[in-house]
């Protein structure tokens, strides 16, 4: 092989071969060496008007019933706990969740914040159904799916 | 053939105009055989275009007619029924081995709306990065097989193409819809990268004596790099320092580029993407404190000393290539 007259096709190759590492590289190796550490708590759907997060406890909103009735056909709003230690979500009850002691701040302790994925074309981007933990340049993808795209995120347990 | 030209005209058996008249008719023979071939060939790229829009609204207006089996024959079995053409007329030679490359084109538009059509009946997401990078690593398979087999540049273009989607696709794979990456300058650094690879590999088929190929991917190339490198300069307030510095470096190494290895698509391309930069540039930081009027008197001087230095790089080292 005459490395000389193919030297600019191995470079031509090996260009977005080393793209493709680079990118690799950069999202997928910080976060080996940085975990999340906080479970969560978090509904799909959105939660305004049907739930709320008060002294750390949540518990249903309670409107008088010509606000009730505008809430009522709105979609079904379920709750999940997150357990960082198993990475799945689990659904519960608001009974259960009333339990729980939450910490509202959008980081947590340890510098993780939560976000959901982005479904990006060539012309638009919008949410998707993956929940990443964030902190900095650390990404980790959780093992969760929102189904219907709306998440919302109630508080860390603490 | 010499040596008897030589005899017949020391035995006068044909004169000098003679001759020259017979030369004549020959050249005009075969530019006449290659201009009827050429308009052949584009007349069977043209049929083949509306092959592929006939069999896409065929596909469209009976979609929910069509069972299942249907669907996927319309359009993969389409793809590969016209592949199957293709590789059979690629066996004669000049007017069917070009209706066999027309064919190859058909069969190439729609073998990815073929593949796309059969995931989707298989229940998969045609829109998941994963089904994407899936289909385009096919293609590229296919098309780069075909390539060694073949020969043909056709074969080459696709695999390039293919090659240049599995790309995008592999990297979107990865980045897997991470928020912490930005979408727009995830993509502009992607185009960036792959225009640079088509420069290198433009010089490598210049190499190897395929101008015209060459100069094809040389032109993707610089458009690759300097439009998304004006891109990630931003505009003030968010413009990108870096870029906007490094920005002139790239257009005078393509300048310099030019000249060093005699091609006008360098010396064209660079040019007008200082225009464009001369452009930008003036509009960002001089309309505001020297108003419009004078910012356009700067920005024409400028693009005067743009086409002039053009004209004679152009006139000084380039006048007598190709392209």
């Amino acid at each position: 092989m005459d490395y000389r007259k193919n030297a600019p096709l191995i470079a031509a190759i090996a260009i977005p071969i080393l793209m493709i590492i680079f990118v690799a590289v950069a999202i997928y190796v910080p976060g080996l060496f940085k975990h999340p550490t906080y479970s969560f708590l978090y509904a799909e759907g959105y939660t305004s008007g049907i739930y709320e997060v008060k002294n750390g406890t949540i518990a249903k909103v309670e409107y008088d019933e010509r606000t009730q009735n505008y809430y009522k056909n709105r979609e079904e709003v379920k709750l999940y706990l997150y357990d960082v230690a198993k990475d799945q979500a689990r659904e519960i009850s608001l009974e259960d969740a009333a339990k729980l002691s939450l910490d509202t701040s959008r980081i947590a302790l340890d510098g993780f914040t939560i976000a959901q994925g982005r479904r990006t074309s060539l012309f638009d981007s919008n949410d998707g159904r993956n929940l990443f933990a964030i902190n900095g340049s650390v990404s980790k993808e959780l093992n969760v799916g929102i189904r219907n795209y709306s998440f919302t995120f109630l508080g860390w347990i603490k | 053939m010499l040596k008897a030209i030589k005899y017949i005209a020391s035995q006068n058996l044909v004169s000098k105009d003679e001759l020259i008249s017979a030369y004549d008719e020959g050249i005009a023979g075969r530019k006449s055989e290659k201009t009827s071939f050429d308009i052949s060939k584009i007349l069977y790229f043209i049929g083949g275009g509306i092959i592929i829009l006939g069999i896409v609204i065929l596909i469209f207006t009976n979609w929910d007619k069509m069972n299942d089996f249907g669907k996927i024959l319309a359009s993969l079995g389409s793809a590969i029924a016209a592949y199957v053409l293709g590789a059979i007329l690629s066996r004669y030679e000049k007017i069917i081995y070009a209706a066999g490359q027309a064919f190859f084109f058909i069969s190439a538009i729609l073998m990815p709306i073929g593949f796309y059509v059969t995931l989707d009946i298989a229940g998969l997401d045609v829109d998941a990065a994963g089904v994407n990078a899936f289909v385009s690593a096919s293609l590229v398979l296919i098309y780069a097989i075909s390539y060694f087999v073949y020969k043909t540049y056709l074969f080459n273009i696709l695999a390039i193409a293919f090659s240049s989607w599995f790309y995008f696709s592999l990297t979107s794979l990865i980045a897997g819809n991470n928020p912490i990456l930005d979408a727009e300058k995830f993509f502009e650094y992607r185009t960036l990268v792959l225009g640079f690879s088509f420069l290198f590999l433009g010089y490598y088929y210049s190499k190897i004596d395929k101008k015209v190929f060459s100069n094809m991917l040389y032109a993707f190339g610089m458009c690759g790099v300097f439009i998304t490198a004006l891109i990630l300069g931003g505009y003030k307030p968010d413009q990108n320092m870096f870029w906007e510095i490094i920005y002139p470096g790239l257009v005078f190494a393509a300048i310099f580029i030019s000249v060093y290895l005699k091609n006008k698509i360098f010396l064209f391309g660079g040019s007008i993407f200082l225009i464009a930069y001369i452009i930008k540039i003036t509009s960002e930081y001089f309309s505001h404190g020297f108003g419009w009027a004078f910012s356009l008197v700067i920005a024409g001087l400028a693009l005067m000393g743009v086409g002039y230095l053009t004209y004679y790089l152009h006139q000084k080292y380039l006048g007598s290539s190709e392209l």
